[in-house]
């Protein structure tokens, strides 16, 4: 138990007949970057709030360093919180916010001020100390926030939507900066998000929730790579998904049959077994798609009409008519197809994946 | 997904809906306080009510003679019926000044003056009621500012006797309630979009229609609360009737005191005041409903 | 907007402007009566004016049995405004830490004291206090009385004010290990002090200017307000207007204080 940092057993929470939480059971590695990802009102705050103290769970055990902790409250326990809005102090200054939490230790006040200024030293922030929060911007006021709770350094820290008042250009320097700090101070971070990109960027793992239930715990390259559910696949990123079956398994490889009765060939690995005749859907990320030329040495190959070319930056977005079915193609924006030219695009079996 | 309906809720639940000690610590000392020495005092007027009393004292013997007093003397009922129509006088009165003073504050004012006078126009209210009402002796006496102006004007040669008669009442009343009033209904008008205004204008809706398509009627709850609180509190008056209206023709209120103050029979005073009460809920009772029937959008009739 | 404007600056705009000034003339003339028979020598409030004196306050500052209720009054209403803001205080609390189910009902209780005639109020009051408790009549009453309606208006105006201190900031404070109090001392109660202020400031004024339950309850202690009226039975003083101009701008200043701290925002 002891080289698991926060562990959740079957944790459920109501409010009234409202299910927030389901039966939500978790395991967190010490030092590492967890991320709760999902569309609000998924239970992916609740959850945080129950680690935190703020809520008790209705039913099930929240473990920190081994120890049970789920009906003890928020002042006894060793996770700190970095909120949504900040919530800083108002009528106290950057240096009284930031020592607020060894004030209540008792802490000597010349100490408590050493270490406040170290902690400012640490965020980069070291001329704020007598400010008042309102003085401050956005992104400072976040910091002094995360300041404010890794001054105890806490084991666990808790971070709901940190970044999400804040806009595009100190958001993307702010999440490297926390995952360094993460890195650095070797402290367990579990972080609430509904911005999929942040969570790809930052996290060690991700865990997706929906409707109140854990959908997937993974690292974010198999969140992407592999999505174990329908859910998953299309909140992360974008992908095709074919409905069919699967019509037969070798010993790598498995055959996978659309409803229009094409055959997909695909790499068995992520799959622990593949029943035959069940009902499935083949995920293919768009980027995994070739056109043209290079599709043609795909294993995988469909005919389809260009319908619409959308240009994004260094890549072009292909809408791909297959007789009624919208195929997603993401090509070289130098590209040589135009709608609404009848092409050729395929894969190869490494590159979908098999929901069951 | 299926459905893994594996998790139970535990009684967990069922011990968060209990609220926590303390906030009973906050929340009881002014329940108590309430209930100590307001509910239980209102329900003593009413147990007395019902008793008797003999050499100023209260005995427990009960008895309706306190009731069967008040309906069959005529006093008790002239006094009542004064007081309801100077009542219903006060309400129309303070309506119909206030009205216009609200619509004017809150569409022909410029916005940054609506506030100033909304907030300059209580601050004659922050002297003592009594003191307030011993002024309108001054101006309405017959040697008054009111009358001497009148003779200034050649209007009248000799003065009008307006104090110590329920017009000077009715004056001390519609001082505060109009500014009430004019509160209530301003904050009513003040809610109304001013895009729906000029919406109405250019569908060509004239100035009345603009007015009694949509600003009456969105005012209407405002005018309704207001009428309520006019009515209980002048209903309820005891100063303005007796300072400025006199003695001769006492209102209720003035009948109440007198049980008290004079011949200290506080079981008919509590009789008057519990007929005082039921006749507050009634109007309550009555108009509440009113305004939730206009809230909800279904006004009828 | 300009439209509508420029169409409504017609002749109704100037009545209606003119309106305005009438109604704030009839306001404001028994205040300023008051103050102008007060700085004035003769005896009768009549017209013409005479000479300017302030012989009426030198008065009021000999009449020790006037000053007497004065201090009564003072006694009573800091009483009752620091009784009702503690009261008013906790329980708006309490009502942010629970979410009460019959939480309207509750606020109902609250208001009721609020909207029942003093005149009823006092009659209670005067015979549970005195018939039942055999509390002889007091101050003490007075101060138990007044609290009845002034607590709850404590609590609905510090209710007013913690809504505006988000949930989230307390619940920082738990997190960085504040227990309730600590919480409370560090946290709600600066950050809620404007409202507290005003609380007490207006249940000051409420309590200071009441005269029917005070009438009814204080005995042989006559507050300032019962000692006015015993004044103006006996006929017109000139002193009168005096107390009506000292009151006046008394309250005037402490709610002015008041105003300027419920107006007073939060940062951030």
């Amino acid at each position: 138990m002891e080289n698991i940092s926060v562990e959740l057993r079957h944790v459920t929470k109501a409010f009234g007949e409202v299910h927030a939480v389901r039966d939500l059971t978790l395991q967190v590695q010490p030092g590492s970057f967890l991320t709760l990802l999902g569309p609000s009102g998924c239970g992916k705050t609740t959850t945080l709030r129950m680690i935190g103290g703020f809520e008790r769970p209705s039913a099930g055990e929240i473990f920190i360093l081994g120890k049970t902790i789920a009906y003890e409250s928020s002042t006894q326990r060793q996770t700190n919180m970095v909120f949504q809005d900040y919530a800083l102090f108002p009528h106290k200054t950057v240096g009284q916010n930031i020592g607020f939490g060894l004030k209540m230790r008792g802490v000597k006040k010349a100490e408590i001020g050493k270490r406040v200024r170290e902690m400012l030293d640490l965020i980069n922030l070291s001329d704020v100390y007598d400010r008042m929060p309102h003085q401050l911007s956005g992104g400072q006021q976040q910091r002094v926030a995360l300041a404010r709770a890794l001054i105890l350094k806490p084991p666990v820290l808790l971070l709901d939507e940190p970044l999400g008042a804040l806009d595009a250009k100190i958001r993307k320097q702010l999440q490297l900066e926390l995952k360094q700090l993460q890195s650095e101070l070797g402290i367990t971070f579990i972080y609430v998000t509904h911005d999929q990109e942040e969570a790809m960027t930052m996290s060690d793992t991700i865990g997706i929730m929906n409707d109140g239930r854990l959908e997937q715990l993974d690292t974010p390259e198999k969140i992407y790579g592999d999505p174990q559910t329908l859910f998953v696949a299309k909140f992360v990123g974008e992908c095709n998904i074919f409905e069919g079956r699967i019509r037969s398994e070798h010993p790598d490889i498995v055959d996978f049959e659309d409803n229009r009765g094409q055959i997909f060939k695909l790499k068995k690995d992520s799959l622990e077994s593949a029943p035959v005749g069940k009902q499935a859907s083949l995920v293919v990320r768009p980027e995994d798609i070739q056109v043209a030329d290079a599709a043609r040495k795909c294993v995988n190959r469909i005919q389809g009409r260009v319908e619409e070319k959308l240009y994004s930056g260094s890549i072009v977005r292909l809408v791909v008519d297959r007789e009624g079915e919208k195929i997603m193609v993401d090509a070289h924006k130098g590209i040589a197809v135009s709608p609404p030219e009848l092409i050729e695009i395929g894969w190869n079996p490494d590159a979908g994946s098999i929901i069951l | 997904m299926p459905d893994q309906s594996s998790f139970k809720i535990e009684k967990m639940v069922k011990f968060r809906n209990f609220p926590p000690i303390r906030f009973f610590v906050g929340i009881l000392p002014i329940s108590l306080w309430e209930i100590i020495f307001f509910m239980l005092p209102v329900l003593l007027i009413f147990i007395v009510s019902f008793l008797i009393v003999k050499e100023l004292r209260l005995v427990f013997q009960w008895t309706l003679a306190n009731y069967t007093d008040i309906f069959s003397k005529t006093p008790y009922w002239v006094a009542y019926v004064r007081s309801f129509r100077l009542a219903l006088t006060a309400v129309v009165l303070s309506a119909v000044l206030a009205y216009p003073l609200a619509y004017a504050i809150a569409f022909v004012v410029p916005a940054r003056f609506r506030r100033l006078l909304m907030v300059a126009m209580i601050l004659p209210f922050w002297t003592n009621y009594l003191i307030r009402a011993y002024s309108w002796q001054i101006i309405l006496a017959n040697n008054g500012l009111f009358n001497e102006i009148l003779k200034v004007l050649n209007i009248i040669e000799t003065p009008i006797s307006i104090l110590y008669t329920h017009v000077a009442t009715e004056v001390g009343f519609t001082h505060f309630y109009m500014v009430l009033m004019t509160m209530l209904l301003y904050s009513s008008m003040d809610a109304i979009n001013r895009n729906l205004m000029e919406a109405a204008r250019d569908l060509g809706a004239g100035k009345l229609r603009t007015f009694f398509e949509i600003i009456f009627p969105l005012s209407l709850p405002g005018l309704i609360v207001g009428s309520i609180f006019v009515f209980i509190m002048s209903f309820g008056d005891f100063v303005a009737p007796s300072i400025l209206g006199g003695g001769k023709k006492p209102v209720f209120t003035q009948m109440v005191v007198d049980e008290i103050q004079g011949t200290v029979n506080l079981s008919m005073a509590s009789a008057l005041a519990v007929i005082m009460v039921v006749t507050i809920l009634i109007v309550l009772i009555l108009f509440l409903r009113r305004v939730e029937s206009i809230t909800a959008g279904s006004s009828t009739g | 907007m300009t439209i509508l404007n420029k169409e409504r600056k017609g002749w109704g705009d100037r009545v209606l402007k003119f309106y305005i000034f009438m109604a704030f003339v009839f306001l404001f003339l028994p205040i300023a009566i008051i103050i102008v028979f007060s700085l004035n020598s003769g005896r009768y409030p009549s017209f013409p004016l005479q000479d300017f004196t302030v012989k009426w306050y030198k008065e009021l500052m000999l009449d020790s049995r006037l000053l007497g209720s004065v201090k009564n009054s003072l006694i009573v209403a800091a009483t009752v405004s620091f009784i009702s803001t503690v009261l008013g205080f906790m329980g708006a609390y309490a009502l942010r830490s629970y979410k009460l189910k019959a939480e309207n009902f509750f606020l109902g209780f609250m208001a009721a004291p609020l909207t029942v005639p003093t005149l009823l109020l006092g009659l209670a009051l005067l015979i549970f206090l005195n018939s039942f408790l055999s509390l002889q009549n007091s101050l003490l009453s007075v101060i138990i009385s007044h609290t009845v309606f002034c607590a709850p208006f404590a609590l609905f105006i510090i209710r007013a004010r913690l809504r505006n201190v988000r949930i989230s900031m307390e619940e920082a404070a738990w997190d960085l290990g504040a227990g309730r109090w600590q919480t409370v001392k560090e946290l709600i109660l600066p950050l809620c002090a404007p409202g507290l202020i005003a609380a007490a400031l207006l249940t000051f004024t409420l309590s200071f200017d009441e005269f029917i339950i005070a009438w009814f309850v204080s005995g042989f202690q006559p507050t300032l307000p019962v000692k006015i009226w015993t004044m103006m039975r006996g006929g017109i003083k000139p002193t009168i207007n005096a107390i009506g101009a000292i009151v006046f701008i008394f309250s005037m200043s402490i709610l002015l204080i008041g105003e300027y701290f419920l107006g007073k925002k939060t940062n951030g």
